[in-house]
């Protein structure tokens, strides 16, 4: 092998330990990674609340659900939907996520934690 | 490139040991930069398996000869499409096209997941890191591309002439794909044991993986299928062979967990049976690349035997043994959130349908690892064949045919046997209008009877689906719509739903094919002089002449047959044999004639040295039914992976 190939391959390898080891000198920016989580968690899990609702929605239109069970089913299905929106909601306040300016999320999150420590 | 490419592949596999400890370490350590850092080395990891594929795939391009693994399977005389294919046609070059399709898969799931809670993500890939340092671990060790052979022959071996054949190029990345796509799946369920987080969320993460793997798996089999029936001339495309069974076997248990999983998102059931169903798939997957590499069953598709067998059995024993410990370990965490409420009920049908793919997989399964059975029990082995598969196979497709149809009407939770009945009264009438036409028109075979009856019944309860669909979103205020706009609308904004529906479509189709096989015409005609003439199946066949060609590498004698019907010409066919030299190797090349009826199909079988021709022909009707169902069947595929659009509306 050329010498040219080996100093190719000690570059490549270099490069590759470097980028795996980014992360692990590197620290990470913008909120609690915890937290992040939790919001995208929250989201989808929404989603998925909604999508059984429309499809709760399609199959009783169509027939494939007896209205008796409709009637069960349907509740049951807004209410998993209500609870992740407020979830949502919920945690979008706390991170001041909803909010666009980043001096009005700065004062939000700096009220949440002055709340939070009044609380304790 | 022989050192280049073994570095390659060493730091291929060191890296991935370092993603999948990382990983292992972020899952024990709870820690986000340790998940972030096992995602890079994933992508480096991809990086080095991608340089070690590329520099085989330039050997091979360029013939380069010094390399054991070139010369014995391409030859200068290949065009490039075939040396493409040669960089999995051998048993090592196609270990590492699999650790290297597990690479990419990984990849994607790197991409894909990156902003998932890493409670989920980190095993899942410490998983995937695994199984590809396993495949890794074979390339370096065990059977490994990059061998310099004991001297530089001028020209190579070339690649079995069976396999030079467009199809066979494409047909066995197809199959890779399905098996390798398997993996992510079942990583996720590792994941969701590990982790704990046993509810829909796993589900929601492998959906796509699920759906694209087994599209995969279905694609390779109906391609594989096609090679049978063109290359190998003996007029059918599937014969239970052991390679053919080892990939239908997952994609069976995977139809049977995409669709089990819908009970689970709805109504949080079969928690248990969907790991059990991801698992086994995958495990399944493994089960077959142990068939076709140890050579512990013979196959006309398998690789020389090896020893690399060991290896897979262990592999597969320690995947088994983790999968069910695992899902032990957790089992009080996957308890149904709610109960049967009725056996007139979707989900009664999912777990009639759940039993009875897998009861399809093991009854193959069986038949396949039969002979090892017979072998170990008697010390003779025993071989079971199409007769044992046929019998067994047949009313269970039949039944999974039934289910097929009564999936779109049966209700949630509970239906009445009236209300059963109403949904399915007009698809029953036109089942049995069809059976009575069928019976006027002379056919008696039961099989195809019930087959053609369910084929009616099936279509007339999808066609049901999409009017009832069309029917509400016309409610919804949709009235002006045409009905094509409708049907279009309707599919686009659901395609999980109605996508499902065309791949049910497709498999009536596929199923209206298997019907055809019940008549299936055969003739034969012997010794014929030029100008004979001799029927079959109606059609009038005179055989012209023949015709011999020479190439450097192949000789080829084709035989001139006219067909006519009526006294009236109506095409010319050119079945022809081919003399491979160099592999000193002989093939039958058939003609087809397709309609959609049937296919008329002429084998050149036999030529003496005065000249006299044998033929063989077939009729086989309705075949061309089960390859458009194929495609049918893959197109809806494509549409369930579509993300459902967020309104009814628009």
């Amino acid at each position: 092998m050329t010498v040219l190939v080996w100093i190719l391959l000690i570059l490549l390898v270099g490069i590759g330990l470097g980028f795996i080891a980014m992360p692990l000198v590197r620290a990470r920016g913008g909120g609690s990674p915890g937290q992040a989580d939790e919001r995208r968690e929250a989201l989808r899990e929404k989603e998925g609340a909604l999508q059984l609702l429309r499809d709760l929605e399609q199959d009783h239109r169509t027939g494939k659900l007896e209205p008796e069970d409709y009637a069960v089913l349907r509740p049951e299905a807004e209410a998993r939907a209500i609870a992740a929106m407020k979830r949502c909601d919920g945690l979008a306040a706390e991170t001041g996520a909803d909010v666009e300016d980043p001096i009005e999320r700065a004062i939000r999150l700096e009220r949440v934690r002055l709340e939070r420590g009044a609380s304790r | 490139m022989i050192q280049l490419g073994s570095y390659c592949v060493y730091l291929a596999l060191a890296v991935t040991a370092l993603a999948g400890a990382l990983g292992a370490l972020a899952v024990w350590k709870k820690r986000r930069d340790l998940t972030d850092a096992a995602r890079n080395a994933i992508l480096v990891a991809a990086g080095f398996t991608t340089l070690a594929v590329a520099g085989l795939l330039y050997a091979l391009l360029v013939g380069d000869y010094q390399i054991q693994y070139v010369w014995q399977n391409s030859d200068r005389s290949m065009s490039l499409f075939y040396k493409l294919g040669a960089l999995w046609g051998g048993q090592s070059g196609s270990i590492l096209f699999w650790g290297w399709l597990m690479s990419l898969y990984a990849v994607g799931v790197v991409i894909r997941h990156r902003n998932d809670p890493d409670e989920i993500v980190a095993p899942a890939l410490t998983t995937l890191m695994f199984i590809q340092g396993f495949f890794l671990t074979l390339v370096g060790f065990v059977a490994r591309p990059y061998t310099r052979g004991a001297f530089i022959p001028p020209d190579g071996n070339g690649l079995n002439p069976l396999l030079q054949h467009p199809i066979m190029t494409i047909h066995p990345p197809m199959l890779y794909l399905g098996f390798v796509g398997m993996a992510v799946p079942f990583a996720f369920a590792i994941g969701a044991l590990v982790s704990g987080r046993l509810g829909n969320e796993w589900i929601k993460r492998i959906r796509f993986w699920a759906i694209l793997a087994w599209l995969f798996l279905a694609a390779g089999n109906v391609l594989g299928a096609r090679w049978a029936y063109v290359e190998l001339g003996w007029g059918g495309y599937w014969a239970w062979d052991p390679v053919e069974n080892a990939a239908f076997m997952p994609w069976l248990v995977g139809t049977a967990f995409l669709h089990s999983v819908i009970i689970q998102e709805r109504r949080g059931m079969f928690k248990v049976w969907n790991m059990l169903l991801v698992m086994t798939a995958f495990i399944l997957t493994i089960t077959g690349t142990f068939i076709t590499r140890s050579g512990i069953v013979s196959s006309v598709h398998a690789f020389a035997q090896s020893s690399i067998g060991a290896w897979f059995a262990a592999f597969l024993t320690f995947l088994i043994v983790a999968s069910i410990g695992l899902i032990v370990w957790r089992r009080g965490s996957m308890r149904s959130e709610n109960n049967l409420d009725s056996l007139v009920s979707r989900e009664a049908g999912f777990l009639l349908n759940n039993l009875i793919l897998l009861g399809g997989a093991f009854t193959v399964l069986l038949g396949t690892f039969f002979p090892i059975l017979s072998e170990a029990v008697r010390h003779v082995k025993v071989s079971l064949g199409p007769p044992y598969f046929n019998t067994i196979m047949t009313p269970i497709g039949l039944a999974l045919l039934l289910l097929v149809g009564l999936g779109p009407v049966i209700a949630w939770k509970r239906m009445s046997l009236s209300g059963l009945w109403k949904a399915l009264s007009l698809p029953v009438v036109i089942a049995v209008a069809a059976a009575g036409v069928l019976v006027i028109f002379g056919v008696r075979h039961a099989y195809a009877l019930v087959t053609f009856a369910l084929c009616a019944m099936v279509l007339m309860t999808i066609v049901g689906e999409f009017v009832r669909g069309v029917r509400a979103r016309r409610a919804l205020g949709y009235a002006h719509e045409s009905i094509p706009v409708a049907m279009g609308r309707l599919i686009w904004r659901q395609p999980r739903r109605y996508g499902g529906s065309i791949v049910h479509i497709g498999v009536v189709m596929m199923f209206i094919g298997f019907a055809g096989a019940a008549f299936i015409g055969e003739w034969e005609a012997k010794s014929l002089n030029p100008g004979a003439k001799f029927n079959a199946g109606g059609y009038d066949l005179t055989f012209q002449g023949l015709e011999e060609s020479a190439s450097p590498d192949v000789e080829t004698v084709k035989a001139d047959v006219l067909v006519s019907r009526h006294g009236h010409d109506l095409f010319r066919l050119t079945p022809h044999r081919n003399w491979y030299r160099k592999a000193e190797q002989l093939s039958t090349e058939v003609a087809i004639y397709s309609t959609w009826r049937h296919d008329l199909y002429v084998i050149l079988a036999d030529l003496d040295d005065t000249g006299h021709a044998s033929f063989k022909v077939y009729i086989n009707p309705l075949v061309n039914w089960f390859w458009w169902g194929g495609l049918v069947m893959c197109l809806g595929g494509i549409l369930v992976l579509l993300p459902p659009k967020q309104r009814m509306a628009g």
